[in-house]
């Protein structure tokens, strides 16, 4: 199935629900600590376990990071905002409620810009409203046969929920919002958004209409798309399931669809959990959210250069083309480490290329982000130095990156002890070469013979000779130079 | 006081007692705990407790005899055993909630409160009996059994209270503490004759009582005296950082204020509260403790509550809807009772809450759900609530035209028979209907005995402005010795 | 507004409360008499009364360290049933289909 989303005329109207835990020390409502991974119901206290009279207090931490997100997606942040009580039964919802807001959310009507791409120009894409709430636990429905787990680790992790409104088209455009919005949520630090943990979780909810149509038609919920690549794929099954649907004179019904990624297909919910009323009411155990006019000022003063801004000041300040740069600003400490390395040298182009290229290749073998290669930017920039004024080869460059990335060392050191700095000196160079020609004879008689492509051999077999050293321009001279010797003796003795 | 037992003595007479040495905690002990064993041998049992402290009282209780002993000072209630409703945490006894589904069931935390008594030295000396999750007025909705009356013991206790009423009204422990969410402690303190004290909504930590109807539910002592009272209050009183909706508001001493007398003061006598079809001898004595007021230089003034006939209505939509969300917890996942035969998550829902809650439980949880559900919230819940706002704003329009306290019944009736109203759910609403108006304006009242009619004895309601307890207490304290000085019968 | 057994038995179910006949029978009068009672609030004019709901003063904030009140005991002594560091319970039927059969 093509990523098409408008087959026969058709359009695909999304909306997201996304969820974001928000990087704090301890949870929304008690002091029990944050950590993925934990041995279970080890992280758990009378609030998180919805002991008999146990009661919530709100962790200012989480009020100040859902601001901060609220602002930097364009929301207009209340004052005075209200918690509510969702209430339902499951079993990794401890109090048969979870504490949410409703009717009065901390944050309403915001807008993110989705760049242009795939042939589509930029646009806005709208939210609705944005809230703080708890998670749950964990419901472990395959740890022992017939039974389900519960592990509340989780329950009481702070989040924040953002709805936007049905405005993109395509699942594609979706996945391409989606990416920009983590990315956007990752600047400003209020959530490591990993979505194979769950910090960063995404619901849709999918339609179809005619093109042109204005109206909303039935849509149905979809849930559980661990990935990019799953929300892409499962939108699209969807709204293909919704264009057979209507093409049979059918009509699409109401409901919650669960992706199932191995299987590539969406399955209704079944059974009762289907049939909703979540009887909100105010909190009467937590009095109004007040954001004071300050803490909103403070964090309009803590959002960071956002990565469209940082794409663009890297094209002004340090001349990249637009690729190089938004790829330098895909992550806050990817752009960090560069900008430090641009900075600590005088060719920012020749910092790009190293950090995009060279070290970008070293921390992919290991599996590594760049920033996590203890390579100090400061010691890039050394290198790069080296390299640009021609101390070292490009090839011993990479090398002595390398082993920099290995000992931890810094490339002068490398240098010295290892003995790799660049060779010039002509005696060096000449008994290398005299070597390669008199080790390779019959190659030396096809160069002759007019094969000059065989020059490179020459250069690598001498290259190899230095241990990588020699200085390749002279090297090359020197052989050229030594092989012209050879046909004028050769010449002369005809 | 040769003819009293030591439970019968007031805190400020233990603490001299303790102090000179003349009591000691373990005697003191002792005694409160033969009156228990007393009041369940004796004709029908009272049934005030649902468990008792044992052995592990008894090193601590040596302790504080021998600090006394080396001239130590201790807390403000060192030695002085309280009995405890069983809806509020305590660590070693259960903590039940008067219902199978928590029974035997040992909290893992101890509620703010009873750390505060433990601090100030008190003994814990069992958790008292009460309506299933304190939904009654009678103590008979307990899943352990009815509490009788000690004045009579044909008639209930009141309630939900009823427990800790009966336990210091009966002299089993000279103070204990409730809980009130719509007169839970007032109109068991009424019907036993007791002082039962609903501070303001926030005044007391709500963190470890667990909760029936959130917005209103507030936990206070019942004693003999309301000096004991003011005192107990003093105690538990204050902000508390794991209560978002407990207040910071300074405590003052209030037990060592209030011999101040009344002169001047304005009550407030709300003709709502008075209505024709009154109980003639229940109106007779609140006439009388009005004019006792007057004659103790209070300013008398007739006023107008005029959303009272609303106030049932409004608070029964609140409160049932708050407990149907409270009450989902028991599900029989983390804790309480589960139906072993269960065979789905479902199945372990419906099978343990159907068969671990009562009647009147049940019947709450499906009004409040249904006033929460989609379409009838607007009309029941959201309506009840803007009601409340109407009846705050009477109370709010009094003390503004300078009212100080109001004086009102604490129940229209004295105490009724065991079984009389247990058929009639609507019936048993209806005697909360002078009581819960504190609790749906959050303000603080108290019910103090003012009489005896047809040889039970009538409490009197007197509430004040949020916060106000100084005053509410003064004037309590300045009926009690008036009624005390004429008519001495009136202390057994 | 009236109450009938039908909205019982839909209110029972949001509840996950098992209702005998008896007890259906019976709420269903019950609630009727308690229903019709408040009925009274219904005539009365509320427009102008904003909802009592949570308390307006701002809530109290906590700072964000790891703390709190701890668990005296652990949560397996609560638990009705306890296996490797979780709490159990009999499957959701909407897995069954797909799991194993429940034990026991």
């Amino acid at each position: 199935m093509s990523s098409v989303s408008a087959p026969q005329g058709y359009e695909t109207v999304i909306g997201l629900e996304i969820h974001v835990q928000l990087e704090t020390r301890s949870k929304m409502f008690c002091g029990c600590r944050v950590e993925f991974g934990a041995p279970p119901n080890t992280h758990v206290c009378p609030v998180c376990l919805g002991l008999p009279g146990a009661l919530p207090a709100v962790n200012e931490e989480a009020v100040r990071l859902a601001v901060l997100a609220a602002l930097a997606l364009n929301c207009k942040v209340h004052r005075r905002s209200v918690f509510a009580r969702k209430n339902y039964f499951y079993p990794d919802l401890p109090k048969g409620y979870q504490i949410s807001q409703y009717d009065r959310p901390l944050a309403t009507d915001g807008w993110l810009e989705l760049p242009a791409g795939d042939g589509r120009p930029a646009c806005r894409i709208h939210f609705q409203r944005l809230h703080v709430e708890e998670d749950s636990g964990k419901s472990l429905h395959d740890r022992f046969p017939g039974q389900t787990a519960v592990d509340l680790n989780r329950a009481g992790v702070p989040l924040i929920e953002v709805v936007t409104a049905p405005d993109l088209r395509s699942p594609a455009e979706a996945r391409a919002f989606l990416g920009r919005l983590k990315q956007t949520l990752e600047y400003l630090e209020v959530s490591d958004c990993n979505m194979e943990e769950g910090s960063l979780r995404v619901d849709a909810n999918v339609s179809v209409r005619p093109h042109g149509s204005v109206e909303f038609p039935t849509k149905t919920e979809v849930k559980n798309m661990n990935s990019f690549s799953q929300l892409e794929k499962a939108l699209t099954y969807e709204a293909a399931r919704h264009i057979t649907i209507l093409e049979s004179g059918g009509r699409v019904q109401h409901q919650t669809m669960l992706w199932d990624p191995a299987r590539g297909e969406a399955r209704p919910m079944r059974g009762k959990e289907e049939v909703h009323d979540y009887r909100y009411f105010p909190e009467p155990d937590l009095p109004t959210l007040e954001v004071a006019e300050g803490t909103v000022a403070r964090a309009a003063e803590q959002i960071p250069e956002l990565p469209w801004e940082k794409m663009r000041r890297f094209q002004a300040d340090y001349g990249l083309p637009a690729y190089d740069a938004e790829v330098l600003s895909a992550t806050r400490p990817l752009a960090a480490y560069y900008e430090a390395v641009a900075r600590a040298c005088s060719d920012p182009k020749a910092a790009a290329n190293w950090v995009m290229v060279e070290v970008q290749a070293v921390a992919n073998e290991r599996g590594l982000a760049v920033t996590d290669l203890g390579v100090e930017p400061e010691q890039l920039a050394e290198l790069i130095e080296l390299v640009g004024a021609g101390t070292l080869s490009k090839l011993l460059g990479k090398q002595v990156l390398r082993r920099m990335v290995e000992t931890g060392r810094s490339s002068a050191q490398i240098i010295d002890e290892e003995d790799l700095r660049k060779v010039s000196d002509e005696r060096q160079i000449d008994g290398w070469v005299s070597e390669v020609i008199a080790e390779h004879p019959k190659e030396v008689e096809r160069y002759r013979k007019g094969e000059e492509k065989l020059l490179a051999f020459f250069i690598g077999q001498a290259m190899h000779k230095s241990q990588g050293k020699a200085d390749p321009d002279r090297l090359r001279e020197a052989l050229r130079a030594a092989m012209g010797r050879l046909n004028d003796e050769s010449g002369g003795s005809a | 006081m040769e003819t009293r037992r030591l439970t019968e003595l007031t805190i400020g007479e233990l603490r001299d007692g303790l102090r000179s040495r003349r009591v000691r905690a373990a005697d003191l002990l002792e005694a409160a705990l033969r009156a228990i064993a007393d009041s369940q041998a004796e004709g029908p049992a009272l049934n005030a407790f649902i468990s008792l402290a044992g052995d592990e009282l008894t090193e601590q209780v040596e302790a504080l005899d021998r600090a006394l002993d080396g001239g130590e000072e201790l807390g403000s209630l060192a030695g002085i055993p309280v009995a405890i409703k069983d809806n509020i945490c305590t660590r070693g006894l259960p903590t039940t909630c008067g219902s199978k589904i928590l029974e035997g069931y040992v909290s893992l935390y101890e509620a703010t409160v009873v750390r505060k008594l433990r601090a100030a030295g008190a003994l814990i000396l069992g958790k008292t009996n009460l309506d299933e999750f304190s939904m009654g007025s009678s103590t008979e909705n307990s899943g352990f059994g009815p509490t009788r009356n000690p004045r009579d013991r044909e008639r209930v206790p009141g309630g939900s209270s009823g427990g800790s009423a009966a336990a210091v009204a009966a002299g089993l422990a000279p103070i204990a503490l409730g809980s009130d969410t719509g007169g839970s402690i007032r109109q068991p303190a009424s019907f036993c004759g007791v002082v039962g004290l609903k501070p303001t909504y926030g005044r007391v930590s709500r963190y470890g009582l667990v909760a029936f109807a959130s917005s209103l539910d507030q936990i206070g002592p019942l004693t003999r005296t309301v000096e004991d009272a003011a005192l107990l209050l003093s105690v538990i009183g204050g902000v508390d950082r794991f209560d978002s909706t407990s207040a910071d508001v300074p405590v003052p001493d209030f037990s060592g204020q209030l011999d101040v007398g009344i002169e001047g003061v304005v009550v407030g006598v709300p003709r709502e509260y008075f209505p024709d079809e009154l109980d003639h001898g229940i109106a007779g004595l609140c006439r009388a403790a009005v004019e006792r007021l007057a004659g103790l230089g209070a300013e008398l003034r007739e006023i107008s509550l005029p959303h009272t006939d609303y106030a049932i209505p409004a608070y029964y939509l609140v409160a049932n809807a708050e407990a149907s969300s409270n009450l989902a917890r028991y599900d029989g996942v983390r804790y309480g009772l589960r139906v072993p035969s269960a065979a789905s998550t479902t199945a372990v829902y419906r099978e343990s809450r159907g068969a671990g809650f009562g009647a009147e439980v049940k019947r709450r949880i499906m009004l409040g759900t249904y006033g929460l559900s989609a379409g009838y919230y607007d009309e029941y819940y959201g309506r009840a609530q803007r009601v409340r706002r109407l009846i705050a704003q009477d109370f709010e329009q009094a003390f503004a035209q300078g009212v100080d306290v109001v004086f009102t019944p604490t129940s229209p009736t004295v105490a009724f028979r065991l079984g009389e109203r247990v058929d009639d759910p609507l019936q048993m609403y209806l005697s909360d209907v002078f009581t819960v108006t504190a609790n749906l304006a959050r303000l603080p009242a108290i019910s103090i005995p003012i009489g005896w009619f047809e040889g039970l004895p009538v409490g009197g309601q007197l509430l004040a402005r949020h916060f106000d307890e100084l005053t509410l207490l003064r004037v309590a304290s300045a009926l009690e010795r008036s009624i005390a000085a004429s008519r001495p019968d009136l202390g057994a | 507004m009236t109450i009938d057994r039908t909205d019982l038995e839909r209110i029972a179910e949001l509840a996950r409360l098992q209702l005998s006949e008896e007890e259906l029978r019976k709420f269903t009068r019950d609630c009727q008499a308690i229903l019709a009672y408040f009925e009274a609030i219904r005539g009365l004019d509320v427009t102008d009364a904003a909802p009592a709901g949570a308390l307006e003063n701002p809530t109290p904030m906590r700072e964000d360290s790891v703390g709190g009140d701890r668990l005296e005991r652990a949560p397996a002594e609560i638990a009705p049933a306890w296996r490797e560091g979780y709490f159990v319970l009999p499957r959701l039927p909407a897995m069954d289909a797909e799991g194993e059969g429940a034990e026991e």
